[in-house]
């Protein structure tokens, strides 16, 4: 059974109409950004999100720099996260870090193994963003809005 | 004691025994050798491979240490992260897998472990620079940060154990251990196995070895001392022997009456058969020896054949036998051979058959094949058969097994008819060996008997003819030049100058080798007779002095010698001698020797003598020599017996003499000169022999020819009794001068 996690009691008031309770129930995938749950960011632009996972340096609230880290490839959320944000499917993607290292340029973040694994590493990472399917939320990451939609606003971007 | 040659061949048996015997020892200490060597090798292979192999491992082992470390922080850097201990333990399990990993730690921000394998107890666990290795003899340790996009969240130790660099060290150091113990084994058995097992082999070997070779010398020496013996021994008869002689045909031309003259015959035919005899003996025992060496040179076979038939024409005339002689014309003019054995051969032969043959004949037939068939009639090998027939009495089947063995007659008992010592078969089987040939009897159906001798000869230039025959008639020889005899021995010198000059030669003496070089340099010779065994210098000294020196034409020397061994013509050739003429001297084979090298007298001046054998002595006119002064005859070789009458100057000289020769001999065995010693006892003993005074010849002939050296003690029972000698001598002949000075006495009668 998934839960819902709300964040804190004024985040949750304020973002309570952005995460219906059955959204996380739908068997379509929709992926969530998260970040520690203490963090100060609640929304993000899907520009920033892109420029945070091909590696650019973005600076957040109070100075502190992203970093982004990517579910493992092949994936699915990796899949949709890539087509998305980045524009760019699988293979397209291998082809643009791999084009990257070999021009010297920024490396991917890092992908780490499993959903647990992210959850705990962006709580633990300071400025970590990461993403997960949004029946993988839980209580210790916050979801952020991608340019103030949430998933069940029409128009959400990460579905 | 063993025959010389039977204990050589023990020698050379023994010896390839122990030559088998060294080989197979040292085959076996070769053996462990190269068991000793092969280990050395294996440790040095070893050490080699393990000096290759350690370093990669060493490095190999670094490596994944410093790999690992740095894999470990990169697999392991979200658990150290999140303190995930189940990450951790995934990131770390393929190094807490292996068995070389000692020990594994992930220790977060603060420092605090949060995983570890294995134990750090020993380890150095200080904390290295990123990329530094620490290690220890237990391990290598290596440490990194763990950083994730730049930040550090901890770090991660990991420990390679040395284990298996320390096997392969251990392993190395038993190998070591186990090489030289096996190499040390391995010289140790070769030790113990020469010192228990090949050292005693070796020393009773030898040990056996020395002792046959001490025997073998023993038997050798014996063998030495008894050819020495009979050398001597037919130096020593043939010695008064060419008295006889001389004196026989010295008394034969004088006036004779037909009884004396049958009598000389016969003496002159006994001294003749002893000469043989002697010659027999000598002969076998030689081959016996195995000394016998032949001479080839060419000859003239046809030549030789028909001088055999011409020596035995007039015997078997006398016994009414046809003696034949038969040459095949394919028989090579000229072959390689001893010539004087062949006809020694040939005349054996000869001699047995009109010996044992009554009536009929006796047939000498020669004939030669070509031993190749490309081979020509006039060059090559050819293989000379030679057939002696008679018509005799034939040899029983049962005897002809002995035939050729020495001493043995067909007849031995004490009635036999045949005089002779049985040793002539057997000189010509051993003769016919020697030259390579065989002899067999063959039975003739008709009756007689038939020797085969076959022979392998090399064809060559034929030899010049053979020259006189031994029993014909003197002939006068006509030379402007004298004949220089040089012999130290009195008796000698007179009996060879009495013949020489009989033969119408002049002659000229010396007595030692420096007068015979003083005259050859300053006179002018026609021929010299050279005595070999002088004392001071001897004749082929003296003759190769002469062959050095002499400017001019080349005089021929002859060597006059009483050794007839063949070791002996050989030596007197190498000295440069031409000739070879034996003691006793025989006129025959003194006119060969001078028909060589003096020219031939005038037609008219030839033949001095037509006396035929039991015919009247020759009228004094007709005698070419002077009757022999009856001192020269009072002079031969004989005993010291009472009465007997010397010449008054010989023993003037003997006495006057004799004193200082012994005190010289004396002398010479005080200061050890056993060789001056032994010269000056071959001339006295010569002087006293020629006048008779037989013991103290024969005391001087004990020292002569003593051997070994005699020790000093010896020396003087020798010089003692050659001193008794001589007093006793020269107390008779003093009383024999007394008695000749008497007056005669008038008989009362």
């Amino acid at each position: 059974m998934k839960r819902r996690v709300f964040l804190g009691a004024s985040a949750a008031a304020a973002t309570h109409w952005l995460w219906p309770e059955s959204a996380g129930a739908s068997s379509a995938l929709v992926l969530v950004p998260i970040v520690a749950a203490g963090s100060p960011v609640t929304d993000i632009s899907l520009g920033t999100l892109r420029r945070v996972f091909t590696s650019q340096p973005v600076s957040g609230p109070g100075g502190v720099s992203f970093v982004g880290f990517n579910q493992p490839a092949g994936a699915r959320e990796r899949e949709l996260f890539d087509r998305v944000v980045l524009g760019m499917g699988p293979e397209e993607a291998a082809r643009y870090w791999v084009d990257q290292r070999i021009r010297g340029g920024v490396r991917p973040p890092r992908s780490v193994p499993n959903v647990a694994l992210l959850r705990q590493v962006v709580v633990r990472y300071p400025g970590a963003i990461g993403y997960v399917a949004l029946s993988d939320l839980d209580a210790s990451v916050r979801p952020v809005t991608i340019n103030g939609a949430g998933p069940a606003a029409p128009g959400y971007p990460l579905r | 004691m063993a025959d010389a040659p039977e204990v050589t061949a023990q020698i050379e048996s023994r010896r390839r025994l122990i030559s088998r015997v060294r080989l197979k020892l040292r085959l076996i200490l070769m053996s462990l050798l190269i068991v000793a060597s092969l280990s050395a090798l294996s440790l040095l292979i070893v050490r080699s491979v393990f000096s290759s192999i350690t370093p990669s491992l060493r490095s190999d082992l670094r490596w994944k240490a410093q790999r690992g470390v740095a894999e470990l922080s990169h697999s392991g850097d979200f658990g150290v992260l999140t303190g995930n201990l189940q990450q951790l333990q995934q990131s770390s399990e393929h190094y807490t897998s292996d068995a070389d990993v000692l020990y594994v730690r992930f220790r977060g921000e603060q420092a605090q472990v949060l995983f570890e394998r294995g134990s750090a107890r020993g380890l150095p666990m200080e904390e290295q620079a990123s990329e530094a290795v620490a290690e220890n003899a237990l391990a290598f340790v290596s440490w990194a940060p763990v950083v994730i996009e730049g930040l550090r969240v901890g770090d991660v130790t990991l420990a390679v154990s040395k284990a298996r660099l320390q096997s392969g060290a251990e392993l190395y150091r038993r190998m070591v251990i186990l090489g030289l113990l096996g190499g040390g084994a391995a010289l140790v058995l070769a030790f113990l196995f020469v010192r228990f097992y090949i050292a005693p082999i070796l020393r009773l070997t030898e040990r056996t070895f020395g002792e046959l070779e001490q025997s073998a010398r023993a038997a050798l020496a014996s063998a030495e001392a008894k050819t020495q013996f009979l050398a001597n021994m037919s130096h020593e008869i043939r010695t008064p022997m060419n008295g006889v002689f001389g004196m026989l045909h010295l008394v034969r031309q004088t006036e004779l009456t037909s009884a004396q003259r049958r009598y000389l015959d016969v003496l002159a035919s006994s001294t003749r058969s002893l000469l043989k005899v002697v010659n027999d003996v000598l002969d076998i025992s030689k081959l016996n020896a195995e000394r016998y060496q032949l001479l080839p040179e060419p000859c003239a076979l046809r030549d030789l054949a028909a001088e055999v038939g011409t020596l035995f024409e007039q015997r078997a005339l006398e016994k009414g036998l046809r003696l034949s002689v038969e040459v095949q014309p394919s028989t090579p003019e000229g072959v390689s051979l001893d010539t004087d054995r062949f006809r020694q051969i040939l005349s054996n032969l000869v001699n047995n058959a009109i010996k044992f043959t009554e009536h009929g004949a006796v047939e000498l037939s020669v004939r030669a094949s070509p031993a190749s068939a490309n081979a020509s009639p006039t060059s090559g090998q050819h293989q000379l058969e030679i057939l002696v027939d008679d018509t005799g009495v034939g040899i029983p089947e049962s005897e002809r097994s002995r035939l050729f063995q020495p001493f043995s007659q067909v007849d031995a008992s004490s009635r036999r008819l045949h005089e002779g010592t049985g040793l002539g078969l057997a000189i010509c089987k051993k003769l016919l060996e020697l030259m390579g040939g065989t002899i067999e009897y063959l039975p003739r159906p008709e009756g007689g008997s038939r020797f085969r001798i076959v022979v392998p000869v090399n064809a060559c230039a034929p030899a010049a003819p053979v020259a006189a025959l031994p029993e014909a008639p003197s002939r006068r020889w006509s030379c402007e030049r004298p004949l220089l005899l040089v012999d130290d021995n009195e008796v000698n010198q007179l009996v060879a100058v009495e013949v020489l000059e009989g033969l119408g030669l002049r002659v000229d003496v010396a007595a030692s080798g420096h007068d015979a070089i003083e005259a050859v340099l300053n006179g002018d010779y026609a021929l010299v007779l050279m005595d070999c065994q002088m004392p001071g210098m001897d004749g082929y000294e003296a003759t190769r002095q002469i062959r050095a020196r002499q400017r001019g034409a080349r005089v021929a020397i002859v060597a006059f010698t009483a050794h007839a061994l063949a070791e002996e013509r050989e030596k007197v050739r190498q000295a440069g001698m031409d000739d070879f003429l034996i003691k006793p001297l025989e006129l025959p084979a003194l006119e060969q020797v001078l028909s060589r090298h003096l020219p031939p007298a005038p037609a008219s001046e030839r033949r001095i003598s037509s006396r035929a054998p039991g015919a009247p002595p020759p009228g004094k006119a007709a005698t070419p020599a002077a009757p022999l002064p009856a001192s020269a005859l009072q002079s031969m070789a004989e005993p010291l017996q009472p009465g007997l009458r010397r010449p008054l100057r010989a023993v003037e000289l003997f006495l006057t003499r004799t004193p200082g020769e012994i005190e010289l001999l004396r002398r010479a065995a005080s200061e050890a000169e056993f060789a001056a010693a032994r010269a000056l006892a071959h001339k006295l003993k010569g002087t006293a022999g020629s006048l008779g005074a037989r013991n103290l010849a024969q005391c001087c002939a004990a020292l002569e020819y003593a051997q070994p050296e005699p020790s000093a003690a010896q020396l003087d029972t020798l010089l003692a009794a050659i001193e008794q000698a001589y007093q006793l001598a020269s107390a008779a002949m003093r009383r024999e001068l007394r008695e000749s000075q008497r007056p005669p006495e008038v008989s009362s009668a």
